[in-house]
């Protein structure tokens, strides 16, 4: 017996003396198309293999969860032309914790209806893992718990990332695309609203306390001409009789002053501050509206009608267009306090044209004529001051509405939307030609290593070099097919 | 290897002719028998890895060549439907040519004849007798057939000594 076969009879090759303790060359390579050819000898093994495992794709592409991506896009100024603003300094400041706050993800699944839509927007390997958990384990969740687990996965699945340059991107996913659209889109919505709310809220809060500074002294004004037009009158009557014409009608001009209910000027600032928050509601359902329709003109110039980015704009466009319940209730309630100020005495119309109007009241002549009345003179001159004081108020109350303007204006320029959320077409963790190329690739490996397995667990001798490795014996010769 | 003049029939440079009606065996059968005579042997038992034909094709090929070069008379004994009481004939024919030829060139034309042994695998209690009666061992594998297992076992049961080295045949299933 030979002690040192050589392999199928190849000569001898020069051997590096340093890779040779490394790596078999020969030996690899005689493996490597044994392990090629292992499909020849098990096709049928191969054959099933490979299209078990190529179907299995298809079947898992229509029934795995896929994930479809939406994103928003907002660019956040530091400063503009109109001046400085609150937070101007870190417009970025507090959006995460804003965004993913658990009032807002709540509000989230609340206006995008998550609890109703779910069920319907699952993949069959979702409804089948739900089918598993109600039927098999017994576990029967309530609208409660559902909400709950929406919220705790919807602060996973919706992301806030915050640029160097000031751009704020939400993005959502979600296995259904007109919800990670919806979700992105009423984020973004809430975000803005939110934002505007809180820098445009100290502007209208000192606006509120200004004007029941003002009710206030309007009402010691009203109790102090009270108190004079008393005086006046009794004086009147002691020296009728001794007083020159001319002198009775400044009392008489005083007395002739409407008095000005306190309550009903109370309420009137309600109605204002609530008239004013109707009118930002409107302008932001307008900007809106203009908005979506906008796109919706767009992608008509694109698109047909039936075209499911139209389709969508249109059933958004349609969705903007009653007026929203909280809206409504704004509405409601200004119109309650129109009557309030009604039944007080006070007048609505004046609330509705404009704030309280400077008091020109005839208490100039009053205060610098002395009258020689001691009493007289001392209530003219505490009405001159209170009415000072209470055009300053109302001069402060003007400048107020004017910076409230001002920034509602400068935050559109502030907060602008450089990319709206669209509806996402294609998924994507499951990209279709990545997903057939990956299989077919994997399915071969596999059909390839279930023919090689089967050959090699077979045992049986298929090369001629087998006998020289594993048995030690030399290949003498080897017969062919006649 | 040169063969000495002297012991080739016929004129120098003459060919030698196969009889008439006699197969030429093929090439690798030429082949293998150069390679078995590089050491004496009277009698070559030929086992078979798994059933089959290929240990008595192995025979038969090998017995033809021997005619040829040989000159002398080659003898088959297909062994592999032998029962173990019945071999006492074949193993006495093996151990005479041994002893006829002990010590004789092969390859010397006009050498005693040879004695080929086709043997079953060791499923056949009759092999292993006749394997180790035998002068020299060659294993014949059918290749998608014969499983490393059964080779390895008849190499370790034999002796790997015995073994002069293998043959392999393409598989015969389609």
């Amino acid at each position: 017996m030979n002690a040192s076969p050589q392999r199928e009879g190849r000569p001898a090759e020069p051997v590096d003396a340093q890779t040779a303790d490394l790596f078999d060359w020969a030996l690899l390579r005689d493996w490597s198309l044994l392990l090629l050819s292992s499909p020849l000898r098990r096709k049928l093994l191969f054959a099933t293999m490979f299209v078990t495992v190529f179907g299995a794709t298809f079947v898992g592409l229509s029934s795995l969860p896929k994930s479809y991506t939406a994103e928003s896009r907002i660019l956040a100024s530091k400063g503009n032309a109109r001046g400085y603003l609150p937070g101007d300094e870190a417009p970025t400041r507090d959006v995460t914790e804003l965004v993913l706050s658990d009032s807002n993800l709540e509000a989230l699944v609340r206006q995008t209806e998550l609890v109703e839509t779910y069920e319907g927007s699952r993949s069959r390997a979702g409804r089948l893992r739900d089918w598993l958990q109600t039927h098999v384990l017994g576990v029967h969740p309530t609208e409660d718990d559902r909400r709950d687990a929406l919220v705790a996965t919807l602060e996973k699945k919706l992301r806030v990332s915050i640029g160097g340059e000031g751009t704020v991107t939400l993005d959502a996913s979600w296995e259904d695309p007109q919800i990670a659209y919806r979700l992105v889109k009423a984020a973004q919505d809430n975000f803005l609203s939110s934002k505007e709310s809180s820098e445009v809220s100290a502007i209208s809060e000192t606006m509120i306390i200004l004007e029941t500074h003002a009710a206030s002294i309007r009402e010691e004004i009203d109790a102090v001409l009270g108190e004079l037009r008393t005086t006046l009158e009794r004086d009147a009557a002691q020296s009728a009789s001794s007083l020159p014409a001319g002198r009775r009608s400044a009392p008489a001009a005083v007395a002739r002053k409407p008095f000005v209910n306190p309550k009903a000027e109370s309420l009137r600032a309600l109605l204002m501050a609530k008239r004013d928050e109707i009118r930002q509601k409107e302008t932001e359902r307008t900007r809106q509206l203009d908005g979506v329709q906008a796109e919706l003109a767009r992608l008509r110039t694109l698109y047909t009608e039936h075209h499911p980015l139209v389709v969508d704009a249109a059933t958004r466009l349609e969705a903007l267009r009653p007026e929203p319940p909280d809206l409504l209730e704004l509405r409601a309630e200004a119109a309650q306090l129109e009557d309030e100020i009604t039944t007080a005495g006070g007048s609505v119309q004046a609330a509705a044209t404009s704030a309280p109007r400077p008091l020109s009241f005839p208490v100039e002549a009053t205060a610098e004529n002395k009258t020689g009345d001691p009493q007289v003179d001392y209530l003219a001159a505490q009405l001159r001051l209170l009415v000072t004081k209470y055009n300053n108020l109302l001069d402060r109350i003007d400048s107020a509405r004017i910076d409230l303007e001002t920034t509602q204006s400068a935050f559109k320029q502030r907060y602008r939307v450089i990319k709206p959320p669209h509806v996402p077409i294609r998924p994507d963790n499951l990209r279709p030609p990545l997903v057939v190329a990956v299989a077919f690739t994997l399915a071969l490996a596999l059909a390839f290593f279930a023919a090689a397995v089967a050959d090699f667990s077979a045992g049986r001798i298929v090369r001629p070099w087998q006998v020289e490795w594993q048995l030690g014996l030399p290949v003498l010769a080897r017969f062919e097919k006649k | 290897m040169t063969l000495p003049p002297s012991t080739v029939p016929g004129s120098f440079g003459a060919r030698p002719q196969p009889e008439p009606g006699t197969a030429l065996p093929p090439p690798q059968a030429v082949e293998l028998w150069f390679a078995l005579a590089r050491q004496p042997f009277a009698s070559l038992a030929i086992v078979q890895a798994s059933p089959g034909e290929a240990a008595a094709t192995v025979a038969k090929h090998l017995a033809a060549v021997a005619a040829l070069v040989g000159g002398g008379a080659a003898q088959v004994l297909d062994t592999r439907a032998m029962q173990i009481g019945t071999m006492a004939t074949t193993l006495r024919q093996m151990r005479g040519a041994s002893q006829r030829d002990e010590g004789a060139d092969v390859t010397r034309f006009g050498a005693a004849p040879r004695i080929f042994v086709a043997v079953d695998s060791l499923e056949n209690a009759a092999a292993m007798p006749l394997l180790l009666g035998a002068d020299a061992v060659l294993l014949a594998v059918t290749l998608g057939e014969s499983d490393l297992q059964t080779a390895r076992a008849i190499v370790e049961k034999v002796g790997a000594e015995r073994f002069r080295g293998c043959v392999t045949f393409p598989s015969t299933r389609r």
